[in-house]
Formats: structure tokens, C-alpha cells, sequence
């Protein structure tokens, strides 16, 4: 997950059509066959024998408990160090008027944006307030307004330290990547366990979650300061404390800023999910409550006003730091100055106003706007009406594409299902064909040939049932073939992880549950992201329901399908699609976009059709940013996997949630470890990828698409 | 003269008690506030506001706060939740027994509510599945509560895993070839009911009562295996010799889990909380007020407290004296 590719071709990957390789990879299908066919003998070869996995999580929380008996106190405190600002900015918060509240954030907007952001902050809050969630609302903002600062602190601190001591890199960036991978619900646990019950377990945990934006935009921003501003202050005699505080930082700031920006957005995100814990009355909680009731239009609602706060600060920081990048070293101007005193008075005559005025004191507890309860009976009529084709729909998709993917066609196939059985002769027929393709595709190209028949062979044994030993050789091969040594080694550790721990079932359910979502989100994002690349008035929809399923807390997400497709993996798979599509669609567009119009118009001169245009000049060219596109919606796949364990699933994920709720620290964080290794190998699998494509066809700043990371 | 004192102050007592203001002499040991978590369902809501209300009506302050089911225990292992009011013995026992070992908390008594878990199915199914209520019946139809995601096994829509339910062990231990499906959560779970219920689909599910869902659909339960504590250590006691687990639950009791430092601080509020019982006809009622006509908790537990003066205003007495 680092940010610039760095990535160099490692000398050990070779190009697929050398000749080594392909006697490798024969020699690779002809092992992973040889164990498939033994395994059929042999259960041990198929299915991970139980002598294998050593009692990691129970070792976790032996540690854990020296460890919480050990340092409780120092923890303690420290929580109770952390609770006080932010009981201190709730009394205030509650304290304030409604209207002053508003007022300042609108007054905020205003500087920070122009009338525009103003109007919609206000438009917001009141909307906030109509629905009667503005209290849960402030004591979301002052759990934010801790922990945003605590994790910026963190961040550049980590930040700072990596560009000083460029050594300690390596090991930041394995730190980031897990800080960012790990599901929130597995450290949840030890840090209610350090640091007690209530608001901080939290902050903490959206302080961690948040701070690796920070920390890699710090390091960015440092690393770009031009050499020049540097020397010439090095010429004016800076001792190192000055050339870092007055040369360097302000150079750097308008990245920090950025860093700032997504820092706090991340930060809200987490601060829902922390809710679970409870304690604090928070936004969060009222989804969470919603959701445990199947309030469809409550949680609809709540969630909604998250997106307002959310857009709203996004706004608002981006603001700043644009004003900071475009006023670098330039005192503020009058206009500027104005503003600032403008709001300030109106905030200050507000304040009596709203004393005087209870509605404008004292926000309403419960909606004063009936929208909730009409929602729920539409979607109630809806389900009436439509719940029987859907469910038809559901159950046809589980049993030809779920059911087979997860358990194989071996399974799949009966006649309750298929209406067949699954005869020698069919079993024959299924190989005879993946036969005839592998050696049809073969022939056009070798990888896809080898490619064919890992499918075939995946469909006809499931992600359940393949052979852990086969799909290990598989992925070391695979990473040998894209990454050479480092990707195979990083590859064989995180199968060894899943056969050492005892999660390998588990973790094939998640990549099983998580790979389907991705697909299908990829499809979708191609569709919608490629014509919205076309129009202009489409892109601004797209952008604008995009941007809100981002910052829709990921939990609201889950109701309305849960409501229609009941508990379970399809609920879950299309919850995941929802959410992992965003990127899939963000860079496919962008990546479109981006081609060089020249290019385009050249190949139209020379007469191009327009469907040519897109298969045989933008699309190639947009490969590396579709990549990178790819890459994104995994690990947004990956983080809404965690999620979906509220709806019942039966993978990782599930295990984290349950881990949660049973206290179990080891557990918890060994299959939250599980989650993290699955995105890193993966990541660093598209990357490799990315990297081979770039050398083959070099483009221009291809490397320049957006940045990764949530955000 | 006397006699017109008294009458007065009688008077004087009477309209304090209507007025909220605490009524008798009584005076809170400490200021500091009790807190009381509200957990993620309405009964435990309507127990826990009960009791605070009535707290304060005794002069105490009380905050209520949100917490989650499980980390509360915590929260009051270190004091910062005073008393957890409804700690089920078939969901997080364990980690009530560990609070109570640590020796930071204790177990205040049981909350008064009878409640009983097991599994649920909708009178149709006996119809679809002869031999229903006996769990037997279950073996023989097991492919038509079988679903896509469970097939060819029956499906057991579970206690979302949160509230750590142990259905694997018994439907191994029964026979049952069943899968128990984690619900997610309980509202997920009454919904899928209630869809079932409207299409008539076949659906048996781990549920609990009291709970509205009983006043709404008539739900039936499942016969299983009596539960007896053999049944949990001896594998050889009930049908299946070679496993435990093979029975039903336990009518459970549902306990008060309170911070070991409470009786010291707020001596006159632990007497209250230990002796403090509701049933579930309480519970029932106000839950259905709340859950299905759309009165707010607040609203509902303040038209109780007003209309059953008596019933608390006793409790205090009780723990006043």
C-alpha cells in the first residue's frame, strides 16, 4: 500500500513468454495436478490437517493478560487524561445554543469555501437538528475533535520520524499498511481491555486508524521540499531545529494539509464503527441501534446526516488547505480578515438570541419530520410486492454462481439445485472441456491457457474444497511469475499464516466472499465509471452518489438489503459490491479521462471507430490507473468483509466480530491479521502487475493517477 | 394542632411524591452520578429506566449510557457503569462469572424476569413438518428448512454470534444436521420472522422471551431434551451418550452485575438495586408500547413511573427504612 510505486522489476521476474518460465509453470500445473489427484486419496493433502495449526491465539492472550495486569494503570490514566478534553468539549457543545453551533460551522464554511459550502452547511445542520440527532451529533464531533487532533499529532510525529531516519522506513510502512488493513473490531478488544470501558476505547481506536494518511503525506511532503530552499537556508546559518520548523514544514504544509483532510475523514468513519463499544451516545450508536431494530428509514436518516458532517469538514479542511497552497508565505488578506470578523460577530449575537429562544436553544430529541416511519412502509410495500421475484432472483445467483464458487461444482450440482445429477460422464465432459479451452487459449497465449484451467479447476472443487497444498504452489508460483523471490516468499508466509493459525477454511470463505464482490464491483465500475467519462452532466451524478456512499457509514449500507435478502452471504456480497464499487468507478473514470486527447484525436484521424477508440487506444493507456483502480477495490472489499459479519456471514470477518463480542483478544486479532495479510499479498500481487504492464508498454506519467488509499 | 400537622405534612409528602421531588426524608449518600448502560435491545431499556427513574425519585443522580453487551461488563468491573441490570445466563454468563471472580464486581440478584430460550417456528410448519413441536420431527425435514447457503443441511437462523450462543454444540449433539446461521442482529432477525411469517416459508429460529414478537406472531416453541446440569458435564445423560449439550436451555435467569464499590458509596441505592424486581408483564407492556406503537422510551416509562406511584414508591420505602 505505499504510495509511489516504487516497486522496482525484480531481476527474478522474467516475461511469461520466456521459456523458463513456461516449462516452470508447467512443471507447477503438473504438481498442483499430481496433489489434486492424490488429495482425492489422501484428506490430509485436501483439507488442513489439524496437527498443524499451533494455539497462536491462546499464546495472545496469555501475553495480553501479563501485559493489561503489568501496564493498567499507566493506561488508565492516560484514558482518563483523554476523557477529560472531550467531556469537557461535549459540556460545551451541549451547553452552546444550536444556532451558535451552526452558525460557527457555517461561518467556518464561509472562509474556508465561499456562500456555496455556507448555505449547505446550514442546510445540513438543520436538517441534522430536524431529525433530532443534532445531541448524538456533538458528542460525535467532540469524540472527533479529540481524537483528529491526537492522530494528527501521532501522524506527523510517526511522518517526521520516517523522513529523519529514513532506515526506520521499511518498518513504518509494514506498520502503516496493518494500520489500515486490520479491521477496527479485532484491536477493539485489547484496547477496551488497556484502556477501560467508554468513549476513549474510541478515540483511540480511530486515532490509530487515522493516522496513516497523515503519516505518509508528512514523509511526502517533507521528501518534495525543493533541494534549493533548503541549501539557501542551510547558507543563512539554520541550526537543524530551525531547517526542519521554519524551512522545511512550511514547504511541506500544504501536503500535510492534505494529510489533515483525509485524516479527519477517516477519523469520523471509524468513530461509527468504534460505536459498538457504546458509551457516548454518539451518531454511531443511533445507526448502530437502527440497524439492530431493522429501522431501515431511521438508519437511513442518521447515516445521512453523517454524510452532511462529513462532506461538510471534507469541505472545509480541503478549503484551508487550498487557501494555505495558493498564501504561502503571504500575510492574510483584508478580504480574508473581514470574513473572519464577520463570522465572529455573528457567531457572539447569536449567542444571546439562541439563550433567549429555546427553539433555537435546545435541538428537539426526537424528528420533528416524519420521513423514517414513510420510508420503512415503502420499503415494506416494496417487499410485499416484490419480495418473491427477488427472492427467486437471489436463490437462481447462489445456486449457479455462489454455491458453485464456494463448495465447487462437485457439490453444486444435484438435482435440488441444478435439476441434474452429476454424472461420470458430466464429470468427464467438464474436463474434456477445460481440456479443449486451456489448449485453445493456450495456444494464443500462455498465460491465459494456464490461467483457463485454474479456473476450471477452481470452479470444480470450490474455494472450500481445492487443495490447500495445490493452491499454496499456485500462489507461490504466481507470485514468483509477477514479483520473482520477494512476492513468492511474502505469498508462501501468508498461506503458511492461514495453515499454522487454523483460519485456512476461514480465510478461503473471505477471499471466496470478497473476490465474487470485487468481480461483480469491477464490472459495474467499468460500466458506470466508462460512460461516465463520456458525459460531463453523468459524471457529476456519478460523483455525487459515489461521494456519498464513501462517507455513508459502512453499517447503513447493510439495511436495505438486509431487509429485502434476509441474513447471509448474498446480503453480505451485495453490501460489499456497494461499497468496493466506488473506487472501481472512480478510477475507471479517471483513468479514461486522463488519456492524452491528443492520442485520441490522432487515432480518430486515422479512423478510428469509437468503439476502437475505447478498446484499442483508451483502455491500454488507462491500464496502469485501471490497475490501481483494481488494487483500491480489493481493499475496499477487504475493509466492508469485517463489516458484513453483521448480517451473518461465516469468514474472518465473522471471527473478528465474534472475537469482539466474546472478549477474546487472540482470536480477534489473529484473524484480523488474516484480513491484513489477504490485502497485502494482494496488494503487492497488483502492483507486481501493474509494474509488468508498465514495462511492457511504457506510457508516459502513467504513474500519476490518483492516489491510493481510502479517500 | 398535632393532628392538623400531621395532616399536613402527609399532604405536603403527597404532593412531593406527585410532583417528583423526593418524597421521603432521605437524603443520597453521594452526589456522584450512578450510571446505568443501556444495552442494544428495549427490555433491558425499560429495566434499566425503570430503575433509574426510581433512583431518582430517591434524590440519586443517574446517568444512563449507551454500552455495548458485552463490553459493559468491563465498564463495571472498573466503575465506571455502576450496575448492569439484565446479565442473561445463556448468552455472556461466562464473562459474568469472571467479573464476579475478579472480585471487582458482584451479583446483585436476579431482575425478576422469567425468561426462556430455545427455538421458535411459526404454527404452519407443523403442517409442513408432522412431528413438530418434538425436535425429532426436525431430523426428518431438515431439507425444507434447507437454503440456498445451507444446503443440503436445514438452516437455524442463530442469536447474532455477538451474543455467543452455542447452537453448534447442540444440534451436533442432537443429530441435527442444521447449520445455525448468525443473524447479525436481533432486529434482523425479528424482521426475517415476520417476512416468513408473510410468505409462509418454512423458518425455525434461536429466539428468546419476553419479546414483542410472542404478542405479534404467536411463534410456537420447539420441544427439546430438558435441561439438566448433567447435561452439561456428563456426555452420557441425555439422548446422545457421547456428547453434552444434547438438551434444550434452562429456564435462565437474568442477573443484576453491580461494581463492587457500590454498596460503600450509595448505600440506600444498593439496598434498592438488590431487592428490585420487575416481571415480565412489566416488561411486555412497555416494550410493546415502545417497539410497536412508536412511544418514546422517555414518554412511556414516564406515563408507568405516574401511573404505578405505589409500586416504586414502595420499593424506596423498602430500601429507605
Amino acid at each position: 500500500m505505499s504510495d509511489a510505486m516504487t516497486t522496482l522489476v525484480d531481476r527474478t521476474a522474467l516475461p511469461t513468454s520466456h521459456r523458463a518460465y513456461q516449462l516452470y509453470w508447467a512443471c507447477v500445473v503438473i504438481a498442483m495436478a499430481a496433489v489434486t489427484l492424490i488429495g482425492l486419496q489422501y484428506g490430509w493433502l485436501r483439507d488442513v490437517p489439524e496437527v498443524l495449526t499451533i494455539p497462536v491465539a491462546e499464546w495472545i492472550n496469555v501475553a495480553m493478560a501479563a501485559i493489561v495486569d503489568r501496564t493498567q494503570p499507566a493506561f488508565r490514566a492516560l484514558s482518563w487524561l483523554l476523557a477529560q478534553p472531550m467531556h469537557g468539549l461535549q459540556a460545551v457543545l451541549a451547553l452552546l445554543p444550536w444556532l451558535t453551533v451552526a452558525m460557527a460551522f457555517a461561518g467556518l464554511a464561509w472562509v474556508a469555501s465561499g456562500a456555496r459550502l455556507a448555505v449547505f452547511a446550514a442546510a445540513g445542520l438543520l436538517l441534522t437538528v430536524l431529525l433530532g440527532y443534532w445531541t448524538e451529533m456533538m458528542n460525535t464531533l467532540a469524540l472527533v475533535g479529540v481524537s483528529v487532533p491526537l492522530s494528527i499529532a501521532l501522524g506527523f510525529g510517526l511522518g517526521a520520524a520516517g523522513f529523519l531516519w529514513p532506515r526506520c522506513r521499511r518498518g513504518l510502512d509494514l506498520l502503516l499498511d496493518l494500520m489500515q488493513t486490520v479491521p477496527a473490531f479485532a484491536y477493539l478488544i485489547p484496547i477496551l481491555l488497556l484502556f477501560g470501558f467508554g468513549p476513549v476505547v474510541g478515540l483511540i481506536a480511530s486515532a490509530i486508524y487515522a493516522a496513516p494518511p497523515m503519516v505518509r503525506n508528512t514523509m511526502l511532503g517533507l521528501s518534495r521540499v525543493p533541494e534549493g530552499q533548503v541549501e539557501s537556508g542551510k547558507m543563512a546559518g539554520c541550526s537543524p531545529a530551525q531547517l526542519f520548523w521554519l524551512v522545511r514544514l512550511p514547504g511541506a504544509m500544504p501536503q500535510v494539509l492534505v494529510g489533515v483532510n483525509q485524516t479527519t475523514m477517516q477519523a469520523l468513519s471509524m468513530v461509527i464503527i468504534a460505536a459498538i463499544i457504546g458509551g457516548f451516545d454518539d451518531i454511531g450508536w443511533a445507526v448502530l441501534t437502527a440497524l439492530r431494530k431493522a429501522q431501515f428509514g431511521q438508519s437511513l436518516m442518521a447515516g445521512l446526516c453523517i454524510v452532511f458532517l462529513a462532506v461538510m469538514i471534507d469541505r472545509i479542511t480541503l478549503g484551508f488547505a487550498e487557501k494555505a497552497r495558493v498564501h504561502r508565505g503571504r500575510a492574510p488578506v483584508p478580504l480574508l480578515r473581514r470574513r473572519w470578523a464577520g463570522v465572529a460577530l455573528l457567531v457572539l449575537l447569536s449567542l444571546p438570541v439562541g439563550l433567549a429562544l429555546p427553539a433555537l436553544n435546545e435541538a428537539p430529541a426526537n424528528s420533528v419530520i416524519a420521513v423514517a416511519e414513510p420510508l420503512n412502509d415503502w420499503l415494506e410495500q416494496f417487499l410485499i410486492t416484490h419480495g418473491a421475484l427477488l427472492a427467486t432472483l437471489k436463490t437462481q445467483f447462489f445456486y449457479v454462481v455462489m454455491f458453485p464458487l464456494r463448495a465447487g461444482l462437485e457439490n453444486a450440482v444435484t438435482p435440488f439445485t441444478w435439476g441434474i445429477e452429476l454424472t461420470p460422464t458430466l464429470i468427464g465432459a467438464y474436463w474434456a472441456l477445460a481440456a479443449l479451452v486451456t489448449l485453445g487459449l493456450g495456444a494464443r497465449s500462455f498465460a491465459l491457457g494456464c490461467a483457463a484451467l485454474f479456473v476450471f479447476w477452481l470452479g470444480y472443487f470450490g474455494m472450500t474444497g481445492v487443495s490447500w497444498v495445490a493452491l499454496t504452489l499456485f500462489m507461490i508460483a504466481l507470485g514468483g511469475t509477477l514479483g520473482g523471490v520477494r512476492s513468492a516468499l511474502l505469498c508462501a508466509s501468508t498461506c503458511l499464516f492461514f495453515v499454522l493459525t487454523g483460519l485456512w477454511d476461514l480465510a478461503m470463505l473471505s477471499i471466496y466472499l470478497c473476490a465474487m464482490g470485487v468481480v461483480i464491483s469491477l464490472g459495474l465500475g467499468a460500466i458506470i465509471g466508462g460512460l461516465a467519462a463520456h458525459s460531463g452532466r453523468l459524471s457529476e451524478i456519478v460523483r455525487v452518489v459515489v461521494d456519498t456512499l464513501q462517507t455513508m457509514p459502512q453499517f447503513v449500507l447493510l439495511i436495505p438489503f438486509l431487509m429485502i435478502f434476509q441474513v447471509g452471504e448474498f446480503t453480505a456480497l451485495l453490501a460489499i459490491v456497494i461499497y468496493a464499487v466506488v473506487p472501481a468507478i472512480r478510477y475507471t473514470e479517471h483513468g479514461l479521462r486522463k488519456v492524452d486527447p491528443g492520442i485520441i484525436e490522432a487515432a480518430r484521424q486515422i479512423g478510428c471507430t469509437p468503439w476502437q477508440i475505447l478498446w484499442q487506444v483508451r483502455v491500454p493507456l488507462a491500464l496502469p490507473a485501471l490497475a490501481l483502480g483494481i488494487n483500491q477495490t480489493i481493499m475496499f472489499g477487504l475493509a466492508m468483509l469485517a463489516i458484513t459479519a453483521l448480517v451473518g456471514t461465516q469468514d474472518l470477518g465473522q471471527a473478528v466480530y465474534v472475537a469482539l463480542s466474546r472478549a477474546d483478544a487472540g482470536q480477534g486479532l489473529l484473524a484480523g491479521l488474516g484480513i491484513a495479510a489477504i490485502a497485502l499479498t494482494s496488494d503487492r500481487l497488483v502492483r507486481d502487475w501493474i509494474v509488468r504492464l508498465q514495462t511492457r508498454r511504457p506510457v508516459p506519467d502513467a504513474a500519476m493517477g490518483p492516489k491510493p488509499g481510502p479517500r | 394542632m398535632t393532628k392538623h400537622f400531621q395532616i399536613s405534612t402527609l399532604a405536603i409528602a403527597g404532593l412531593l411524591a406527585l410532583t417528583g421531588v423526593p418524597a421521603a426524608a432521605f437524603e443520597p449518600e453521594s452526589a456522584d452520578p450512578i450510571v446505568l448502560p443501556l444495552n442494544e435491545w428495549t427490555g433491558q431499556h425499560v429495566t434499566t429506566r425503570i430503575a433509574g427513574e426510581t433512583l431518582k425519585k430517591m434524590g440519586y443522580n443517574v446517568e444512563y449510557v449507551t454500552a455495548g453487551y458485552v463490553p459493559q461488563v468491563q465498564g463495571v468491573m472498573d466503575g465506571n457503569l455502576t450496575v448492569a441490570m439484565e446479565i442473561w445466563e445463556q448468552t455472556i454468563q461466562e464473562h459474568f462469572t469472571r467479573a464476579i471472580d475478579s472480585g471487582k464486581a458482584v451479583d446483585l440478584g436476579e431482575t425478576g424476569i422469567d425468561s426462556r430460550e430455545g427455538w421458535i417456528y411459526p404454527a404452519y410448519m407443523e403442517e409442513q413438518c408432522p412431528g413438530l413441536p418434538s425436535y425429532e420431527a426436525l431430523k426428518e425435514c431438515q431439507q425444507i428448512f434447507a437454503t440456498p447457503e445451507t444446503f443440503p443441511k436445514g438452516r437455524l437462523l442463530d442469536y447474532p454470534a455477538d451474543w455467543a450462543p452455542d447452537n453448534d454444540k447442540r444440534l451436533e449433539a442432537l443429530g441435527l444436521d442444521f447449520v445455525a446461521i448468525p443473524s447479525g442482529s436481533e432486529g434482523a432477525a425479528a424482521a426475517e420472522y415476520k417476512a416468513a411469517v408473510a410468505a409462509k416459508r418454512p423458518i425455525v429460529m434461536m429466539f428468546y422471551s419476553p419479546h414483542w414478537l410472542f404478542a405479534e406472531a404467536d411463534p410456537q416453541w420447539v420441544d427439546l431434551p430438558e435441561s439438566t446440569d448433567a447435561c452439561y458435564e456428563d456426555a452420557s445423560a441425555g439422548p446422545n451418550p457421547d456428547a453434552t449439550h444434547d438438551c434444550g436451555w434452562p429456564a435462565g435467569w437474568v442477573r443484576k452485575l453491580a461494581w463492587a464499590g457500590t454498596e460503600e458509596k450509595w448505600p440506600g441505592a444498593y439496598r434498592f438495586l438488590d431487592a428490585f424486581q420487575i416481571d415480565n408483564a412489566i416488561q411486555e407492556q412497555l416494550v410493546l408500547e415502545i417497539d410497536v406503537n412508536g412511544v418514546s422510551q422517555e414518554d412511556a416509562i414516564a406515563a408507568w413511573m405516574e401511573a404505578n406511584t405505589d409500586t416504586w414508591q414502595a420499593w424506596i420505602d423498602a430500601a429507605t427504612e
